[in-house]
């Protein structure tokens, strides 16, 4: 059985933000603009957020990009009332968009906020929209929506294996953000394939999840920095 | 003609059926004013998505789910007191019973809107109706919020006929009378209809009275069960200060609370509007009072219960909220809650002097600010302060959200006005029964047959 | 064990994608994958291609779709970013199909601009050249190292024009120059980061945008996580908390202008404590004959505990492979040579010139210096400024600037605003209504790099050499051309002897000529005809050389100037030091006009939609300016109005504000959006160089008003700082170790 997971080493992770602007390339998520934004409406599937600790001069930053975490137990599940985001086989926190009816109770639920919501109806400006991947649908407004794993590049690769007969090899399948990341500190992958980078990853000592403590079982690992 | 005709008393009930009421189409009229704001804004967002409310990121539910809550447990003010009333059989409650149901039916109608209008695509609302679809799509039933449509439309179907089975009698009165005065009038008509062939049959006393007991019996754990769920869309989810175990009777506390609140307001306007004194009466406010005073002890309980274990707890998540509310950025609308729904309540209510109309009015109109606050601390305190502090955010709302708001108070108002001019606001014959129980003439039935038998 | 699977699955999963890491795999999967150019409508190929957004020149690879550029990926074969890209490169697709991109020749006619076809334009620009005596001609270009750059001084020369002048984003001259004195070579040599244990640097901004931020991000990230035995470390030394100062170990918030004093009370200690091999300490006197401060002078002077200073410098000399980087707002003060110099030199000293995590020599295809000699009297931009101005040489009457927007991003001390409106001739290649535009008579368009035929040498401070090459990856979306074709065309169109000396019909051509004549000298060309040597360039991005650096610089060539204290432009009354930096979302501009990174959060201060300046706590509550009010900032050139960033990581008394805000039009998504802080910034220049001391300004700072700014994350509300939600652990588990070892 495969279950997809990711592994984030933020002490690889400079806070470049390359991983954002792909995620928005690669998935059609729009752009609210400067009014909206203002509102905290602004789409950032994946966002690299940004702590302090400590005091000038001994402050220090710390990185950390957050994305759906697809959880093995989602808060964000239950919760809506038809269906519209669930668990697949794979492990993936899916979005059903055509059946979201937009109650947001999904985003109430979700610890870890990464759901955005579609305020009003996506724009681009012609010609821009002639870059948006036809292989990803482009929301209506009222919709929910968030990071999905880049489920369209799971499964061009799987349709690919499946004509050579074959299964779907680690590293074979690259998000959007771990393909772009300059750092290479995002890794993707099969958390049941033993051999697999991010199981091997899971496995290590500085590997932890994302507010461990609620049992959300997330499927992204984070590696912790060792500043 | 033989019989007691209309009491002088019946006769200030009767009147707004019957005769222009200046000071009713006045209020029909500006009430009426707000339902036309409502729908306006309302169709606004329709025409212009969802995006114009001021909900945002991370505070997905902002006034509309206020509201709901809110005139959810408003509508726990008639069904549920008139029910314990009427099951408990206290005799005052009589002129109460049929005011307070009114109100029910209306709050529930006007709190069910409000996922409509949520939503932002009222039109998929049907999504959440189990409907079979060669889909085999089906909703999700692990959802509170298909909980909230079950439990919501039950408590409506159920009070709405609470309502109306005790009017069938008096519709009969007023039919009677209509066809005296002018038979071939709309309004004769209307009531004909209404009435269903109401005679009076010793047959059709006892269905009656079995059937508003089962009723009384029915409602008060649908009731119950409503608020209960109402307040597991918040409990169920695993956020700070949601997620408490208190919330179900808390919340149903809370609903009376708001409920008689509102009871204590409509009745202290109907007795100063109508001028029906002799029933809304001293001693209805009194009792209602006590009744209203116990409330706010047990709300004032709950809450000091629900604080005080999050701050003794100190869990870091629920910490964040609890201290914006007490000493934070929500703390003017956390201790403006407590005067108006604490404070006031245990200086007037407590008296004597202070359960007269006037005062129970004053901290009835207190409380209803005093519990709409509450669910906006609850809702929007909750979701300014997510886990991931960089995710921290502010909601403010639109013209569009204070307008709905707005215009669901003078929709009930509208709805209410028309009420008191399709049926007497007092029920008749429950109140001529009390009268005969209470001076043991003849059997009480007989006695509120009487209109009906002329016609015999 | 583990290991072994590990190692098994990735070699084999490697061969059909596009997996992290390097090496041969990958290229197999760009050969194999990028020659299904799509024929079906809606089936998706990969075309291969050069990312010009920033100077690094990274290799990309374009999915494209139904002749449509869809997603910008980094292509794994290319040394300099091995499979990343940065968020400015993503967002060459918004150039691409940019709502507000000049398709188009533009006329100016009075206050419009009307279209005209490209034989008109050209005709025009030879006509203006024709009708002004040649020395009074002014050019302003980029890429000073690019065969476009080469082509420009050949122009110029052939025209008896004067030197064209660069313009450089950022500008390395301080940094070459310090090389020169340091290292004995006249490009930037290689810092080996990724292999280095721990890396000193003094205030280089090598994780902020400019240089070349994939490669500099992969070698930080390998030298932090990749090596089998211990986790590398990293001190910034630098006035502001930078994103590259945000993934330090150590960053010390430095008084601005005492970098170098800084580096040499480090020096000091070191030879102090003789822990240098006696040769060593001898080249680095050659580069610093005086005594340097003691720890004790410098701590006061750096405004840096004395136990901090000693601590980095046993840290380094205590260090198997230490590094020390070393310019930025270092290298931009009045004596920014002095600093730069004396941080370079700590190399010299460390003996680590030619080892492993050290300091290399420049690599280069050399392509580019076949065309013209990479001369060094290229006219300095400061002296361009002064002829524009009228103050210095013959009276400019046609400046020429291509690809380029000196108005917006050259020190308003300079007066070049002023300057080109009283130009009477001015024509512009560009693709946008920049502030240089807008003073345009003629704008010739310019094609990006996914619609033209592209060949570009990436820096030579990256390590390997890299002359990516790329074939046009989508149909142009409108009429624009590479900025050599233009400059070409009009070339051969103007009278001998100048046409003569331009025998390429195009870029193109040119390209291949260069390729041809240097056939033997060019790696891996063994027995290949030029023509299949190329196209087997093109299937893998470029021509690039050996993996490893193995040539050792020459060393310290010359006595540096000590880094005594540092002038201030507007010293009197101006209490606030100015230090202007590229953030990720904009870069130095180019990124402005573009949705995706308007809309992106700044990684520190997370706005979104405009500029910002960084102030400190305590400085904002003196001045009573809360987070997001509106404030002016003044110096003695100029002023601009933006919006405050309350931030705990900023250094009392430094104010910095980020470049690329402010412009006039450029589009929809940045008219008018921000302030440009390169209004504030005096005319002071680099003490021994033409470059401008851009960190040398001083500034005023009052409070406007009440103002509100988009922001993304949360703000910094005065309170305790807050925690992070994960736990973090020093130590490196071995396993993981070797994996990353692996992987790289
Ligand atoms: N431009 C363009 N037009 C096309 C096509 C195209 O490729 N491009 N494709 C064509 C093809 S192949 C097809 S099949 C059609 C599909 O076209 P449609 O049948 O319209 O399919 P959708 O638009 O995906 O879904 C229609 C609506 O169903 C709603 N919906 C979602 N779940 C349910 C449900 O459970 N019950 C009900 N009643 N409604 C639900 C969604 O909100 C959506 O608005 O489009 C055709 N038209
Ligand atoms: N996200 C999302 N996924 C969906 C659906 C959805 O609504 N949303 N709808 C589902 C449904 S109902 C359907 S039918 C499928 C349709 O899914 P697809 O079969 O993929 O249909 P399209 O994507 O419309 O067309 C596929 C490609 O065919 C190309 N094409 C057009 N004309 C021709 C031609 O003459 N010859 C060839 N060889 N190619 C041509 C188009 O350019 C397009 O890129 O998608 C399903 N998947
Ligand atoms: S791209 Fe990589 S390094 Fe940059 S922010 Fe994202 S995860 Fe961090
Ligand atoms: S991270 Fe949030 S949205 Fe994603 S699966 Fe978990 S709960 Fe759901
Ligand atoms: S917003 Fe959409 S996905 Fe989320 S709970 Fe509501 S219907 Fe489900
Ligand atoms: S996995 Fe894909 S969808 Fe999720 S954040 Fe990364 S790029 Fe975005
Ligand atoms: S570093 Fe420069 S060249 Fe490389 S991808 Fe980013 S913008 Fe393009």
């Amino acid at each position: 059985m495969t279950r997809w997971g990711m592994a984030i080493d933020t002490d690889r992770c400079t806070g470049c933000g390359a991983c954002a602007v792909a995620c928005h390339a690669e998935n059609n998520i729009q752009t609210v603009g400067e009014v909206e934004a203002a509102k905290g409406r602004a789409m950032h599937w994946m966002r690299v957020e940004r702590y302090y600790e400590g005091v000038f001069p001994d402050i220090k930053v710390r990185f950390q990009p957050v994305m759906c975490q697809q959880c093995g137990h989602a808060p964000c599940e239950p919760v809506c009332p038809v269906y519209a985001t669930y668990r697949t086989p794979e492990g993936l926190n899916a979005m059903v968009y055509a059946r979201c009816i937009g109650t947001r109770y999904c985003a109430n639920n979700c610890p870890y906020t990464t759901r955005y919501f579609n305020w009003f109806a996506p724009e681009f400006d012609a010609p821009l929209e002639r870059q948006l991947n036809p292989s990803v649908s482009v929301r209506p407004a009222g919709v929910m929506e968030k990071c999905t794993f880049c489920v369209q590049r799971i499964q061009e690769s799987q349709e690919l294996a499946d004509q050579e007969e074959r299964t779907v090899r680690d590293g074979e399948i690259q998000t959007a953000c771990s393909q772009s990341c300059p750092a290479k500190a995002i890794t993707f992958g099969d958390m049941d394939d033993p051999a697999s980078t991010v199981a091997l990853i899971a496995r290590t000592e500085r590997a932890t999840h994302l507010l461990e403590d609620l049992s959300t079982e997330p499927s992204v690992i984070y590696l912790r920095g060792g500043r | 003609m033989s019989g007691p005709a209309a009491s002088v008393h019946e006769e200030a009930l009767l009147k707004p059926l019957s005769s222009f009421r200046p000071k009713l189409f006045v209020g029909s009229l500006l009430t009426g004013l707000l339902v036309v704001l409502l729908f306006y804004a309302w169709g606004y967002q329709i025409a212009n998505d969802i995006g114009v409310a001021g909900i945002t990121r991370p505070v997905f539910w902002g006034f509309y789910i206020v509201n709901f809550v809110f005139w959810i447990g408003i509508s726990h003010a008639g069904t549920l007191i008139s029910a314990i009333l009427r099951v408990t059989q206290a005799e005052w409650r009589r002129p109460v019973t049929r005011c307070a149901e009114a109100i029910t039916t209306f709050a529930l109608m006007i709190g069910g809107l409000f996922p409509l209008i949520h939503l932002g695509r009222p039109w998929i609302f049907w999504y959440m109706v189990p409907i079979p679809t060669e889909r085999g799509i089906w909703p999700n039933f692990r959802s509170p919020l298909m909980w909230d449509v079950l439990a919501i439309t039950t408590y409506l179907i159920g009070s709405v006929m609470y309502l109306l089975l005790p009017m069938i009698p008096d519709f009969a009165i007023i039919r009677d009378r209509m066809m005296r005065e002018n038979p071939k009038s709309l309004k004769s008509l209307f009531f004909r209809v209404a009435a269903l062939g109401w005679r009076g049959t010793p047959q059709q006393w006892f269905s009656l009275e079995a059937g508003i007991k089962t009723m009384a019996v029915v409602i008060i754990p649908v009731a119950v069960s409503v608020h209960t769920i109402v307040s597991w869309d918040f409990a169920m989810a695993i956020q700070p200060m949601w997620h408490s175990t208190i919330f179900g009777p808390y919340f149903v506390v809370g609903a009376i609370y708001s409920g008689v609140a509102v009871l204590m307001l409509a009745m202290y306007l109907l007795r100063k509007g109508l001028g029906i004194q002799e029933y809304l009466s001293d001693k209805v406010f009194n009792n209602l009072g006590l009744m209203f005073l116990a409330f706010a002890m047990l709300w004032s309980y709950f809450t000091f219960a629900e604080h005080l274990t999050v701050w003794y707890g100190n869990e870091h998540a629920e910490r964040m909220v609890f201290d914006e509310r007490i000493s934070g950025r929500f703390s003017g609308f956390f201790w403006t809650m407590i005067v108006v729904n604490t404070i006031i309540p245990f200086l007037i209510l407590p008296f004597k002097w202070g359960r007269k109309p006037l005062g129970t009015a004053i901290v009835g109109f207190g409380v209803l600010i005093g519990m709409w606050i509450e669910r906006y601390l609850i809702v929007v305190g909750t979701l300014s302060f997510p886990r991931l502090t960089y995710t921290e955010g502010f909601y403010s709302p639109t013209w569009v959200e204070v307008g709905i708001l707005v215009g669901s108070v003078g929709l009930f108002g509208f709805l209410y006005f028309t009420f008191i001019q399709l049926a007497p606001i007092v029920s008749l014959w429950e109140v001529r029964e009390g009268e005969h129980i209470k001076n043991r003439k003849e059997p009480a039935h007989q006695a509120a047959l009487h209109p009906a038998s002329e016609e015999a | 064990m583990e290991r072994k699977d590990f190692l098994k699955a990735t070699s084999v999963g490697a061969g059909l994608t596009i997996l992290q890491g390097c090496g041969s795999p990958e290229e197999e999967f760009i050969v194999q994958r990028v020659r299904q150019t799509p024929e079906l409508p809606g089936q998706s190929g990969w075309r291969l291609g050069v990312c010009r957004q920033c100077g690094a020149g990274c290799g990309i690879v374009v999915r494209v779709v139904d002749g449509d550029a869809k997603k910008i990926e980094g292509n794994p074969a290319h040394p300099v970013n091995r499979g990343g890209v940065c968020a400015l490169g993503h967002s060459v697709l918004q150039e691409l199909y940019n709502p507000d991109r000049l398709l188009q020749a533009q006329r100016r006619t009075g206050e419009q601009f009307e279209a005209l076809a490209w034989e008109d334009a050209i005709a025009q620009v030879v006509s203006a050249i024709g009708a002004v005596p040649a020395n009074r001609i002014a050019i302003v270009a980029s890429d000073r190292s690019s065969l476009t750059g080469g082509l420009w001084r050949r122009l110029a020369a052939a025209m008896g024009a004067p030197a064209p002048a660069f313009v450089e984003a950022p500008e390395l001259e301080v940094e070459r120059r310090a090389a020169q004195l340091a290292f004995g070579s006249t490009e930037l040599p290689f810092f080996d980061i990724a292999r280095a244990d721990c890396v000193l640097s003094i205030g280089a901004p090598i994780l902020d945008p400019g240089r070349s931020l994939v490669h500099y991000t992969r070698a930080f990230a390998d030298m932090r996580r990749a090596r089998p035995t211990r986790r590398g470390r990293f001190i910034q030394a630098e006035a502001r908390m930078s994103l590259t100062a945000a993934s330090a170990d150590v960053w010390l918030p430095i008084r601005p202008g005492t970098e170098g004093v800084f580096a040499r009370a480090v020096a000091g200690h070191i030879l102090a404590s003789g822990a240098v091999a006696p040769d060593a300490a001898r080249r680095y006197r050659v580069l610093f004959p005086g005594s340097p401060p003691t720890t004790a002078d410098a701590a006061s002077q750096c405004d840096v505990p004395e136990e901090r200073i000693v601590a980095v410098a046993n840290e380094l000399a205590g260090a198997e492979n230490p590094v020390v980087v070393g310019g930025g707002s270092a290298a931009a003060h009045t004596n920014g040579l002095a600093n730069v110099a004396a941080a370079f030199g700590l190399n010299v000293l460390l003996g680590n010139l030619g080892r492993a995590g050290g300091v290399f020599a420049p690599a280069s295809v050399g392509l580019n210096r076949t065309v013209e000699p990479n001369n060094p009297s290229d006219t300095p931009i400061a002296e361009l400024a002064a002829r524009l101005r009228g103050e210095s040489g013959e009276p400019v009457e046609l400046l020429i600037v291509a690809d380029a927007d000196p108005v917006h991003a050259l020190p308003a001390g300079w007066g070049i605003r002023e300057a080109v409106a009283n130009i009477p001739t001015v024509i512009v290649f560009g693709s946008f209504r920049d502030d240089t535009a807008l003073e345009a008579d003629l704008i010739l368009p310019l094609a990006t790099e996914l619609e033209r035929f592209e060949a570009y040498e990436s820096p030579t401070s990256v390590g390997v050499a890299a002359f990516g090459v790329a074939e046009p990856i989508v149909e142009p979306v409108g009429d624009g051309r590479h900025p050599a074709d233009i400059l070409l065309a009009v070339a051969r169109a103007l009278p001998d002897p100048v046409a003569s000396r331009f025998p390429w019909t195009d870029y193109e051509a040119l390209v291949r000529a260069r390729v041809g004549e240097d056939l033997a000298r060019l790696p891996g060309s063994d027995g290949a005809t030029a023509t299949a040597y190329l196209s087997a360039a093109m299937d893998r991005g470029g021509i690039f050389g050996d993996a490893a650096p193995t040539a050792a610089p020459s060393g310290p060539t010359g006595a540096a100037p000590e880094p005594t204290g540092a002038l201030f432009d507007g010293d009197a009354g101006f209490g606030f030091a100015l230090l202007p930096f590229a953030s990720v979302k904009s870069g130095e501009g180019r990124g402005a006009n573009r949705p995706w990174l308007q809309e992106h959060p700044d990684p520190l201060s997370t706005v979104m939609w405009g500029s910002w300046v960084e102030i400190a706590p305590s400085d904002a509550a003196e001045l009573g300016i809360v987070d997001g009010d509106r404030v002016r900032l003044e110096s003695s050139v100029g002023a601009v109005e933006t919006h405050a960033v309350i931030d705990p990581a900023v250094r009392p008394g430094v104010l910095s504000m980020p470049l690329g805000g402010g412009y006039v039009d450029n589009g929809r998504y940045a008219a008018g959006r921000g302030a440009n802080v390169m209004a504030l910034v005096g005319a002071t220049r680099v003490d021994g160089t033409t470059a401008s001391a851009w960190a040398a300004t001083r500034v005023r700072l009052t409070r406007l008003g009440e103002g509100s700014m988009v922001r993304f994350g949360r703000r910094y509300d005065g309170g305790e700082p807050e925690l992070i939600p994960v736990g973090w652990a020093p130590q490196e588990p071995q396993q993981l170790v070797q994996i990353r070892e692996a992987r790289v």
